[in-house]
């Protein structure tokens, strides 16, 4: 039940988009995501394929690896790629059953998951070139100014990273209660469905106890070493940017002028 | 927002790593996959109360969001599309309601009836919103028509079962844990912990 578990994609690097801040990096995703939405006709998806495809050779990350992301919405991207196919009036192609495939649904549908697709694959790039600790760290770092209308951005980062810290220890822990149940005559391989989850009680409570007391001992560590919130903390990792996250910024900018100035021209 | 005390954030911090431990945990039943990541927010609602069993679950969501994959299937900004997000705001805002129904019940009054009902409405929360976010990024977002009852019927219909089903186990599990003193009584911040000596 709880094998095969890999925390955080991070695929350790030192390729330009690694050594690339992680502010800069989150801050460039989210205008590259926009430009997704706003630029849709065929040649601003051929040059925004271009680009993802050069930022992926830049990141070093294998792309077998990069396409494996795709994998949890390939049932989504191949339904809305049918539904089109099926749905929008058009030119038919040829007609199955009481279906009629159409060039139009063809070529929405297309369109439609190569956005899903462009969408996944620069987002996780992100994730495969900075370390989850650097990113909760951005976050920190770009939610400071909303801390003016009370958002918490040190609270939530503190406690993504105590999480982050945490998860493979509470995994490491259940798997060991489960065994000891098991050894205790537990079985949570056979019998019927209300059998198999009414024997998760008996993981459950140990489970929660144990967290309980955990929080309670870290609590009293961070005390103890007299931790008192976000202000005027001092970071081992300081975030700085740097020559690569200008040129990056650059390199984005000319990107966009580029799309921009050929939507202008109307090609 | 009130501020959160050092106890209570460890502690939210505690459970964001139980939630993403629960959508980690599968279930294989016939063909398809159950994980308990809904019976593990029921539970952070229910054991923390609603200001930190919300605050629990949405920092397990904007995790999720940043990109950590905590989730069922994946992570990332680009999980907002999926039509199953839904389901995640829902479990916010149940989590928030288990702990506020729940804290209404007196404690010798808190038996496993009690609380399956609240789990009951919890889930009923969750479909509610789950629904109609499906509904809304299928015929909006990805532009895929699909119909009300079909929504209602693959997303409903069809989970009602192995969802109550955690909803039966995590209110037992519960009626224990408050029984062990696994139970964060009230929001006053001194009273986070509740763990009794042992």
């Amino acid at each position: 039940m709880l094998t095969d578990i890999t925390i955080g994609q991070f695929f350790p690097g030192t390729s330009l988009l690694h050594r690339m801040d992680a502010r800069v990096k989150v801050i460039l995703l989210f205008f590259l995501i926009i430009a997704i939405f706003v630029f849709d006709t065929p040649g601003d998806y051929a040059l925004m394929c271009a680009l993802t495809l050069g930022l992926g050779l830049a990141s070093h990350v294998p792309l077998g690896t990069l396409m494996k992301s795709i994998k949890p919405l390939w049932w989504i991207l191949g339904f809305t790629f049918l539904i089109h196919l099926c749905t929008v009036p058009g030119e038919t192609i040829t007609t199955v059953w009481i279906f009629t495939l159409t060039k139009e649904g063809f070529m929405r549908g297309f369109f439609l998951c190569l956005r899903l697709v462009l969408l996944i694959l620069l987002s996780s790039l992100l994730t495969f070139t900075t370390s989850p600790l650097a990113l909760t760290d951005a976050l920190e770092a770009l939610m400071r100014p909303l801390r003016v209308i009370g958002v918490p951005a040190h609270e939530l980062a503190m406690m993504m990273t105590i999480a982050l810290r945490f998860i493979p220890t509470l995994i490491e822990e259940t798997d060991k209660i489960m065994k000891a149940q098991q050894s205790r005559g537990v079985d949570f391989e056979t019998g019927s469905i209300l059998k198999r989850i009414s024997s998760m009680v008996p993981i459950l409570v140990p489970l929660f106890i144990s967290a309980f007391r955990r929080a309670d001992e870290l609590a009293m560590a961070m005390e103890a070493r007299c931790y008192r919130g976000g202000d005027g903390r001092t970071q081992m990792k300081v975030l700085r940017v740097t020559r690569v996250d200008y040129a990056g910024i650059l390199f984005i900018a000319v990107f966009f002028a580029l799309q921009a100035a050929l939507k202008i021209v109307g090609i | 927002m009130q501020k959160l005390s050092l106890r209570e954030m460890i502690l939210c911090a505690l459970f964001v790593a139980l939630v993403a431990v629960g959508a980690f945990i599968r279930i294989p039943v016939g063909s398809d996959v159950y994980t308990l990541q809904f019976m593990f927010t029921l539970l952070a609602g229910l054991l923390l109360g609603p200001r930190l069993g919300a605050t629990a679950v949405a920092v397990y969501i904007i995790l999720g969001l940043v990109g950590v994959p905590v989730f069922a299937s994946g992570a990332g900004p680009s999980y907002v599309l999926q039509p199953t997000f839904g389901y995640l705001i829902g479990f916010v805002i149940q989590a928030w309601y288990c702990g506020k129904a729940s804290r209404k019940i007196e404690e010798s009054k808190r038996n496993f009836k009690r609380l399956l009902l609240v789990n009951v409405g919890g889930m009923a929360i969750v479909y509610v919103l789950g629904i109609s976010y499906f509904y809304f990024v299928s015929n909006y977002v990805i532009d895929t028509p699909i119909a009300v009852w079909p929504v209602i019927f693959y997303c409903g219909i069809l989970q009602v079962v192995p969802d109550f089903l955690l909803c039966v186990v995590a209110a037992s599990a519960a009626v224990k844990l408050a029984h062990a003193g696994i139970w964060v009584e009230s929001d006053a911040p001194d009273a986070a912990c509740g763990l009794k000596e042992a």
